[in-house]
């Protein structure tokens, strides 16, 4: 199982990763760590924070485990833009054209409160920076 | 008849709007009567590009009817949902949604003084947090 440690400010939340639904694209997320990036607020999908890395994008890789709408503790990846999606509430995958289809990578463990409270919290705030790291022992 | 203007003030930035009294006489007649309205300008989390206040308790909550209705919120348009709930003044490339999909707002306004200061300070709200809005009659 493989779990990594999602970092807002002070706030530390541990996500599991779907490996079995999303093979490629979870391990494609779990090379590229660590990496601190900007968040910002959702202005389309809803009730979610998001971030982009360059490493991530490969408009060639396959959505797998495809989703669009967004449930509180969802971490999604959209390969051809390299953009995460971390949502409190509801939320769906949203761009200026319309809806579109992200992967479901990994769900915050536990009842995820105070990371929740941080990705809101860009919407009042501004942007913030988020560090995603391999958990220790994972 | 001339359409009436309305002051915006946003973060030390003054631009005058053209309240659509022609377009949408119900929704534009609320709104006057409301003024002065005061509220923090937040990023939309559904509608993309553009600003959101929440009008509070007035006369825009007995507004029930879509007066000429529209989804496209196009750079300084100024749009309000029926009965007043929020009002949004686009800034960039929006489109009225919310969780359920795609809905319809009223063209309330328009911006036509100080447009490009006025939508780079509400453009700010997606990266910088809530600004200080203010809409209120000339003096």
């Amino acid at each position: 199982m493989r779990q990594i440690e999602i970092q807002v400010g002070d706030v530390v939340a541990t996500a599991t990763l779907r490996t079995d639904a999303a093979p490629e694209l979870t391990a494609r997320l779990w090379d590229a760590l660590p990496i601190e990036v900007p968040l910002v607020h959702a202005i389309r999908s809803g009730n979610c924070a998001e971030a982009t890395c360059a490493e991530l994008v490969d408009p060639d890789q396959k959505v797998e485990s495809q989703v669009s709408f967004f449930y509180p503790g969802m971490v999604a990846y959209r390969p051809a833009t390299g953009e995460l999606t971390f949502a409190y509430g509801q939320g769906q995958a949203r761009s200026e054209t319309g809806t579109h289809w992200v992967s479901y990578v990994g769900q915050v463990d536990g009842s995820g409160d105070d990371i929740f409270t941080a990705w809101e919290a860009t919407r009042s705030v501004g942007v913030s920076t988020v560090a995603i790291r391999r958990k220790e022992g994972a | 008849m001339t359409n009436r203007r309305v002051v915006v003030e946003c973060d030390g930035v003054r631009a005058e709007m053209e309240l659509l009294d022609d377009n949408a006489p119900k929704a534009a007649a609320a709104v006057w009567d409301m003024l002065p309205i005061t509220d923090d300008a937040f990023a939309a989390k559904w509608s993309g590009d553009a600003a959101v206040i929440h009008p509070g308790p007035g006369a825009v909550q007995d507004v029930t009817e879509l007066e000429n209705p529209v989804t496209s919120i196009y750079p300084g348009a100024v749009v309000m949902r029926p009965r007043g709930s929020e009002i949004l003044f686009g800034h960039g490339v929006g489109e009225y949604r919310w969780g359920v999909g795609v809905d319809y707002v009223v063209r309330i306004g328009k911006f036509v003084t100080n447009v490009t200061e006025m939508l780079a300070v509400l453009r700010k709200t997606e990266t910088e947090g809530p600004r200080r809005l203010t809409m209120s009659r000339p003096a």
